[in-house]
């Protein structure tokens, strides 16, 4: 399906080449050699643990890192060196950390954003019925939880209905319920056409919810592709079969129905479950990076 | 305007206002309680002179650094919003702040006997100009510590022209603190309090000069928030 839309889609949204990054006041290199573009209409994500450099890199293609000495970077078809603040009409941010003014209420937070735009935004009561904060609207922020503020962060990035959203972790501290409505929303975003890159180190979500996935550790972007077409390919083709009596029997997934092995397998035992064995994208990524992502490089 | 209007809100509900009131009547309380009637020109100088310096600098420097520590600069800085908006919204709500304070201390200090005119210039230059100074003093430090240690720096320096103005230091050093801009803030409140002993040239000069230093400090300031409230140094 993923590869499908993106045959019918080809317009590129973001188009990095040869980046190389490293702050000002340090000698370490964040980013190394970073090339990849990002197309209209999909959901680009960028996986690593942190401190792999994938936030660095988002804040680089969102213009709120504007120095870099190698390296091009396109946005909405123009050299990001080029874009001004106008930038923004047509780019949302989600921030992974709450960023709002605490003694005002969400709805007075969404009004004094909303009125920073020239485009047209959304009623903050709308944005605030997206995620589940119509009846908090009135609320102070400093009451909010950090559940609700991430959320609002959300709503924030939205109101003004950006083609383009970069969204940096935007499930992280979320309960699974919350999280779930939140996937469903991006989800709907992107169905309406939206270009959505997100940054997560959370694999199932990313496996849930992006078009593709670029790996990023220690700042090299080792490997970009869809997520099933990485499982299966560095996953093994065969279906492990487990009997109630706890024997085990593997079989080649090619050919399956006539393997009269199978079969007799499946005569002979009662079966407990029956699993293809196709890597989950953690696994992938410690395959293509050598890095396991529950580790934090540091 | 919109921007404004907010950060006018935003300063009432962070309780700005009430600070501002309750120093504005502790000066007025001072004025009041000095046994000389009428207040010398040079007295109500000083008095005058006590609001650009609390509320222009402090307040706006507290103003930033609130929002540094709820991160929302970030935010602002990822929305269209030019950064001459961002500063000419900080000048216009302290300003409006620091002259409405201003005047009622000149009121106080006075009796309703002054010129408005020169004080509402008077008020008007030193307040725009004291915010402007006290926006760059708190761009780049990272705690209210960092911020404290420039404010002390700044007053020193800025309480320098003191001691030309009351005659404390000889002629020489004395061009010198006149260069330093409280000075023409001071004989411009004079001016204002008791219109005869400061001559109309001698007002134009200072105003003229005030203003200088106000587009300086507006260039200086713009520069500050676009390199110093970014991404990569907040």
């Amino acid at each position: 399906m993923s590869i499908e839309r993106h045959n019918l889609s080809e317009a590129t949204v973001i188009s990095v080449e040869g980046l190389s990054f490293r702050y000002p006041t340090s000698s370490e290199t964040v980013l190394t050699n970073v090339s990849f573009d990002v197309r209209r209409g999909e959901i680009f994500g960028l996986l690593g643990p942190s401190g792999a450099g994938k936030s660095t890199l988002q804040r680089l293609l969102s213009r709120q890192i504007r120095q870099f000495d190698q390296g091009t970077i396109s946005v909405l078809g123009r050299d990001v060196k080029t874009w001004d603040q106008s930038l923004y009409e047509q780019v949302g941010i989600g921030f992974e950390l709450p960023n709002h003014y605490l003694r005002l209420t969400g709805r007075e937070n969404l009004e004094f954003f909303a009125s920073l735009y020239q485009s047209p935004t959304k009623p903050p009561e709308e944005a605030l019925a997206m995620v589940n904060l119509a009846d908090a609207a009135d609320i102070r922020v400093s009451a909010y939880s950090k559940g609700m503020q991430v959320r609002l962060n959300f709503a924030r990035a939205i109101l003004h209905d950006p083609p383009l959203l970069f969204l940096d972790e935007p499930t992280t501290g979320l309960d699974p319920t919350t999280s779930a409505h939140m996937k469903d929303l991006i989800a709907t975003l992107r169905a309406r056409g939206k270009t959505i890159l997100l940054t997560t180190h959370n694999m199932h979500d990313a496996d849930q919810l992006c078009d593709r996935v670029g790996f990023v550790a220690n700042g090299v972007l080792k490997a970009i592709d869809v997520p099933c077409l990485l499982k299966e390919k560095y996953g093994e083709r065969v279906v492990e079969v487990t009997a109630n009596d706890g024997t085990v029997a593997r079989f080649a997934l090619d050919g399956l129905s006539d393997n009269q092995n199978f079969r007799a397998f499946l005569a002979d035992h009662d079966i407990r479950s029956i699993h293809s064995q196709e890597a989950s994208l953690d696994q992938v990524f410690k395959i293509v990076t050598g890095v396991t992502l529950g580790n934090d490089i540091k | 305007m919109k921007v404004t209007r907010f950060d006018i809100g935003l300063q009432w509900r962070s309780h700005f206002y009430t600070a501002t009131a309750v120093m504005t009547l502790m000066v007025c309380a001072v004025a009041m309680l000095i046994p000389l009637s009428p207040l010398p020109g040079h007295v109500v100088a000083l008095l005058l002179f006590a609001d650009p310096a609390i509320v222009g600098i402090s307040f706006v420097g507290g103003l930033v650094m609130m929002e540094k520590g709820a991160n929302t600069l970030s935010a602002l800085k990822t929305t269209p919003m030019p950064g001459w908006l961002y500063v000419s919204s900080k000048l216009i709500s302290m300003t409006l702040l620091g002259v409405g304070c201003g005047v009622v201390v000149a009121i106080a200090a006075t009796g309703g006997r002054l010129s408005y005119v020169v004080c509402a210039i008077a008020l008007g230059l030193s307040n725009i100009l004291a915010v402007l100074l006290g926006f760059c003093l708190v761009t780049r430090v990272k705690s209210v510590n960092g911020f404290l240690r420039n404010m002390i720096l700044a007053s020193m320096i800025l309480m320098l022209p003191l001691f030309s103005f009351y005659h404390l230091v000889p002629a020489p050093l004395s061009w010198l603190f006149n260069l330093i801009p409280s000075y023409p803030m001071l004989v411009l409140f004079e001016g204002a309090a008791t219109p005869a002993s400061v001559g109309f040239s001698e007002i134009a000069i200072w105003s003229v000069y005030l203003m200088c230093w106000i587009g300086g400090a507006w260039i200086w300031a713009l520069r500050e928030y676009d390199r110093y409230l970014t991404s990569e140094a907040l």
